[in-house]
């Protein structure tokens, strides 16, 4: 289910991934503080460029392809500020959401999912200081992001097996089943994990 | 501590699952999704702490970068965007749907629900969601109200759905309804 949102090799696949989360996360808190519009389209434009050298033409174009889910809060800050007669803050407002997105984008199209969390899961041992079990942590997103796909295909069975007793179609229909399938799956995976040496204790 | 993590993961799971329903995009920029639905059964089901936790879980890897809004959104981009309120909102209306079904543990299991999903999955989340239109797309607060009234009768959908779902699995097996534990 998770893939690489592009399959363009690039030049920042091999930079490691937490390098490029604290770039990702620092530009991006960055873009908050900036309200002039022309900075703002000059960033735009600069990521634009950042996607041209690191993967070509070919990789530029599906990193805007990537931002058409934009499109609908585009139009909408658009009409909403050409209303108001507030065009430079809707430009700034505009061009912040298409970087953010850019900028988030560029990690995700250069990063595999998989080494992402194996970055999450190194970061979640300095939850140690909240007084967070770190194993639990980790093996609690491990879980996650396993029982995503799982728990979609077991919801599109049970849409099958529904649309072959009933004619009535619906979410609403499975979400019952779906939910007490969820609580059995968690009794018996907690039963497999505690069978399996279970989670370790804080000072382990 | 096993179960509390399974469950966590699960339900976090959940969440990032009704996501995949499909989504229907609004005029205001912030679509309409199952996804607070799952919100509120981590809340409803789950209780105030691993409710709470589940959601965190999900925004957290969300924002991090996995793909799992509505619509394949994910990235630190998120919160530049007109729905970046509600997104952070969710493990707080969790919990608050949560901490409302642990303190109505005496009321019958229909009301209990109904009346925590309300105010955790639709007061409480409005909140932040109000404040992150404000902020990100520059609306007044009288606009943003306006907006997301349009969200009250799929949000009222929910909380009857999350009702069904949470006192049919309370009628089939009490136990695992933990908030009421």
């Amino acid at each position: 289910m998770f893939h690489n949102i592009s399959s363009h090799s690039t030049k920042l696949d091999e930079v490691s991934v937490h390098k490029k989360i604290i770039f990702t996360c620092s530009i991006a808190a960055t873009l908050f503080f900036i309200t002039s519009p022309i900075i703002m389209f000059s960033i735009f434009l600069v990521l634009l460029l950042i996607y041209f050298f690191v993967g070509g033409l070919k990789f530029l174009w599906a990193g805007f392809y990537q931002l058409k889910i934009t499109i609908p809060f585009v139009v909408v800050l658009a009409l909403w500020h050409f209303y108001l007669d507030h065009l430079d803050k809707g430009i700034t407002l505009i061009f912040r959401l298409i970087s953010a997105f850019l900028l988030a984008n560029l990690f995700l199209m250069t990063s595999k999912v998989h080494d992402i969390i194996l970055v999450i899961q190194r970061y979640s041992s300095s939850l140690k200081v909240f007084g967070a079990n770190p194993h639990a942590v980790s093996i609690t997103i491990g879980l996650f992001v396993r029982s995503i796909p799982i728990l979609y295909q077991r919801a599109r069975n049970l849409m099958l097996a529904q649309s072959a007793r009933s004619t009535k179609r619906g979410f609403w229909r499975i979400s019952v089943p779906l939910a007490i399938s969820i609580l059995d799956d968690a009794d018996h995976v907690s039963e497999a994990l505690r069978a399996r040496g279970g989670i370790k204790k804080r000072d382990d | 501590m096993e179960k509390t993590s399974v469950l966590v993961a699960l339900f976090a799971a959940l969440i990032a699952v009704l996501g995949l329903v499909p989504a229907f995009p609004l005029a205001s920029g912030v679509p309409i999704t199952a996804q607070s639905l799952g919100v509120m059964l981590c809340g409803t089901i789950l209780g105030s702490k691993k409710g709470g936790l589940a959601a965190l879980l999900f925004i957290l890897l969300t924002l991090v970068g996995l793909p799992l809004l509505a619509g394949g959104r994910g990235g630190i981009g998120l919160l530049a965007g007109a729905s970046a309120g509600f997104i952070v909102g969710f493990p707080l209306a969790a919990y608050i749907t949560g901490w409302l079904m642990e303190k109505t543990k005496s009321v019958d299991i229909q009301i209990s629900v109904a009346l925590s999903s309300i105010v955790g999955g639709i007061v409480v989340l409005y909140i932040p969601g109000l404040i992150g239109m404000m902020i990100n797309a520059g609306m007044s607060l009288n606009a943003a109200i306006v907006a997301v009234s349009v969200y009250l009768p799929g949000d009222i959908l929910k909380v009857t759905l999350a009702t069904i779902v949470t006192s049919a699995i309370f009628k089939a097996r009490p136990e695992s309804i933990i908030a009421r534990h």
